[in-house]
């Protein structure tokens, strides 16, 4: 008689499943944002957004006006949304993933979630496997437009939310061991254990997080899902060796099939565990109540030391066949103690998983990443970077086939910071993005040279300039991985190199010695002007002087300053006198840096020669950027001062003589201003 | 030369505009001798120790005194924050500046 009530109950149920929305969902939809919530705390996604994608906020940085964080809590409640994908969110670690699924009447009507989280045909509810994770991961890291970035973020970080809906879902007994469940407004056969725990969200929010052994994500992998993602719930060890387990090398549904219990499913003979002699009957007294409360309590095969289930003060009272043991509240509170902590390490050990690929930037040989020559109004741009790369992420070291590119990320400032530092900027970020090139990465480093061609090149006037490079391609067990790494740059950087030896100093005193007129070349007794104190004695100015084949070459303070030659270079200046200058914009990651000056002659008007002279300074790192620090946003801005016209941060200056020294503050406004002459770059 | 040490004071200033700035430079000339201090120098030649938590008047309050720079810190208003949204720009809370050491910022030969 039971038993055709239930056949019918449950033939109702499949019909009404067919044509009206039921529930079967895993966790209740608040449950799943607060165990999502916590996963995203426990992994190392806060990190790797701030240090290798330059996310200034983190989880908490806005992509579509919402923070990271929303985008994932909320993509792990929409999983049940519409309600026919909630059929694949089961997953029997007791059978092949092929009949793994939900069954209903021995018939199976969903396809097993280990499969689900990797099919690319989901459909309904839209497309939201790891496979679409990964493509709009790297469509949002390669997009040139702000918009389709922030697009390509959000869709990447919901469909996270959904995947780890999954797991969490594998965490309760009901998904891992075919109990449906199905109810309709509470009406029907609801779940206790996904009822307490909506009740009880303060068990979530104080959980511990259990994350699993890393080697399961190295097994051999199965056809139907051979992401390695499938084993976070199902290793397929439990199925071959039918021994219950409580190690972290396990899946999850492993672990919740084989040690709980779901409302449907005690003692079932469906399942070989747990099993009446995997527990002792204990009598506890109610606390509250003061009454006497009968407990199976698990003591052996796989987890032990907790309540597996109760038997109901009313079985002396109950007719047979009808089940005298359930799950109570204290049961729950233990599955709860053990079931949420996994539910939350093993959604933060897949969102690790997704970002665990890591690539190092360093600066290239020549030390400096771009070099440009500046354009009047700043609008000069860099069209190559060259630096140097390797795959950093831990644990997998074979190289790396793929294709590589590189983005940076600046922002526009409303002015030229090399005039005004201080100019506006954006909230919104600019991208330039690379030409791809196919490169095998290794351990090792590699130097490359990346191409920005316009439209997508680097403008000189440009703040809070993050670099990123992407790849895309296998890594480790798998087959199309996307890896990023960033680096924090230093702002474009004006050298400034002058010779401002128009200008002498005698006792103090500016003599403007490129006032030929005033101050002709020095010939004893014919032309004296320069015998300032005539004594007889002279030139007592000196200037202008005339230099020819000039080098520059920046380097590392950590090395020591190089010779500047042809061979070797940043900037060459073919020749010089005064007032002009040279400016190189350039970009490098240090906060002070070398610069190595040659001069190969230089002439004075009256005759006087030097040659070979080499001179060694120290520069700033030029700072426009954001940051944040202690909850504040902090703009850091280099400041620029005013010499002759020139706005600068730093300028290398040619002086007379050593007695110029002691003038030198009085030529901060002397005319005439100093003259721009185009230097050399070298070719790239 | 005239020195005089700024009293110490916690204020927060309104943005300053970039050409009121300019046009009242700031030099840094390094550390004093006991190493807590710094020297910086003002329009009309005018230098004044500073260190740690000095207010220098439209620059801001000294943040710190190093070997090869001098931060100095400005905290936006509420007001100017609200402006700066409007307008779509980034609104940060802190303006750092970076002052390089002036002996660094036009070495010579």
């Amino acid at each position: 008689m039971r038993s055709a009530l239930v056949v019918m109950l449950t033939l109702c149920a499949l019909l009404q499943s067919l044509f009206v929305p039921t529930r079967a969902e895993g966790f209740d939809l608040r449950a799943h944002e607060v165990i999502s919530f916590r996963a995203v705390l426990a992994s190392r996604l806060d990190q790797v957004l701030r240090e290798q994608m330059g996310f200034l906020r983190g989880r908490t940085e806005p992509v579509n006006g919402r923070p990271v964080l929303t985008w994932i809590t909320e993509g792990s409640r929409l999983e049940d949304s519409p309600i026919f994908r909630v059929r694949h969110h089961f997953h029997n670690p007791t059978l092949p993933w092929d009949q793994a699924g939900l069954r209903v009447l021995g018939v199976q009507i969903g396809e097993s979630s280990v499969i689900w989280g990797q099919d690319r045909g989901q459909v309904i509810g839209g497309n939201h496997s790891w496979h679409d994770a990964r493509a709009a991961f790297f469509r949002a890291l390669t997009a040139s437009t702000n918009s389709e970035r922030q697009q390509g973020f959000a869709e990447t970080f919901q469909t996270l939310g959904h995947l780890i809906h999954l797991i969490q879902d594998a965490a309760s007994p009901a998904h891992t061991r075919n109990d449906a469940h199905l109810s309709y407004s509470g009406i029907g056969d609801p779940d206790s254990f996904h009822t307490w725990a909506e009740l009880n969200l303060g068990a979530i929010l104080s959980s511990s997080s259990t994350q699993f052994d890393p080697s399961i994500l190295a097994l051999s992998t199965n056809s139907l899902a051979p992401i390695p993602i499938a084993h976070i719930i199902d290793t397929e060890r439990y199925r071959q060796t039918r021994i219950p387990e409580a190690g972290t090398n396990i899946g999850i549904a492993e672990y919740s099939n084989a040690n709980f219990f779901s409302d449907d499913t005690i003692f079932s003979p469906d399942f070989p565990f747990p099993r009446i002699s995997s527990a002792d009957l204990i009598t506890e007294r109610d606390s509250k109540t003061g009454e006497l409360r009968r407990y199976f309590v698990k003591t052996r095969d796989g987890e032990v030391g907790y309540r597996l289930a109760t038997i109901s003060a009313l079985f002396k009272f109950l007719p047979a066949p009808i089940p005298v043991v359930a799950l109570d509240d204290f049961v729950l509170q233990d599955y709860g103690r053990l079931l949420f902590p996994r539910a939350i390490g093993y959604s933060a050990g897949l969102l690790d998983y997704f970002f665990r690929g890591r690539i190092e930037i360093a600066p290239p040989a020549r030390f400096v990443y771009g070099l440009a020559q500046f354009v009047e109004g700043n609008a000069g741009a860099f069209t190559k970077l060259r630096f140097k790369v390797r795959n950093a992420t831990p644990n997998e070291e074979t190289p790396l086939p793929g294709q590589l590119i590189a983005v940076v990320q600046y922002r526009k400032p409303f002015g030229n910071l090399f005039e005004n530092p201080f100019a506006d900027l954006p909230a919104a970020l600019s991208f330039a993005v690379s030409l791809p090139q196919t490169v095998t990465l290794t351990r090792d480093f590699t130097e490359l040279t990346f191409d920005f061609p316009d439209p997508n090149a680097i403008p000189t006037n440009a703040a809070d300039v993050f670099l990123t490079v992407v790849y895309r391609g296998p890594l480790g067990l798998e087959a199309d991985a996307v890896l990023v790494g960033g680096k924090d740059l230093f702002e474009p950087d004006p050298v400034d190199w002058a010779n401002v030896t128009d200008y002498d100093c005698f006792q103090g005193t500016l003599v403007n010695v490129g006032n030929s007129t005033l101050f002709p070349p020095f010939v004893p007794r014919l032309q004296t002007q320069r015998d300032l104190n005539q004594d007889g004695f002279g030139p007592d100015v000196l200037g202008p002087w005339t230099e020819r084949g000039l080098f520059l070459k920046t380097f590392p303070l950590s090395q020591p300053p190089p010779d500047p030659s042809l061979t070797d270079f940043d900037l060459q200046l073919p020749a010089r006198t005064a007032p002009q200058y040279a400016r190189l914009v350039l970009l490098q990651d240090q906060p002070a840096y070398g610069l190595a000056l040659f001069t190969t002659a230089a002439q004075e008007v009256s005759g006087l020669q030097f040659f070979n002279d080499r001179v060694a300074v120290r520069f700033d790192g030029v700072s426009n950027r954001l940051f944040v620090e202690n909850g504040e946003l902090i703009r850091e801005v280099t400041l620029f001062d005013l010499y002759r016209g020139l706005s600068f941060t730093h300028l290398h200056l040619f002086l007379s003589s050593d007695a110029m020294p002691a003038c030198l503050p009085q030529t901060v406004t002397a005319p005439p201003a100093l003259m721009r002459i185009p230097g050399i770059l070298p070719a790239e | 030369m005239k020195r005089c040490t700024l009293i110490l004071a916690l204020v927060a200033v309104a943005v300053l505009a970039a050409s009121a700035l300019y046009a009242q430079p700031l030099r840094y000339w390094g550390k004093t001798p006991g190493g807590q201090t710094g020297w910086i120098e003002m329009p009309q030649g005018q230098y004044f120790e500073v260190g740690v938590g000095t207010v220098i008047p439209g620059w801001g309050r000294v943040k710190e005194v190093g070997d090869f720079h001098l931060i100095v810190e400005q905290a936006l208003t509420e007001h100017a924050k609200d402006q700066l949204q409007q307008q779509g720009l980034m609104a940060y809370d802190v303006l750092r500046i970076r002052i390089p050491r002036e002996d660094l910022r036009r070495p010579h030969r």
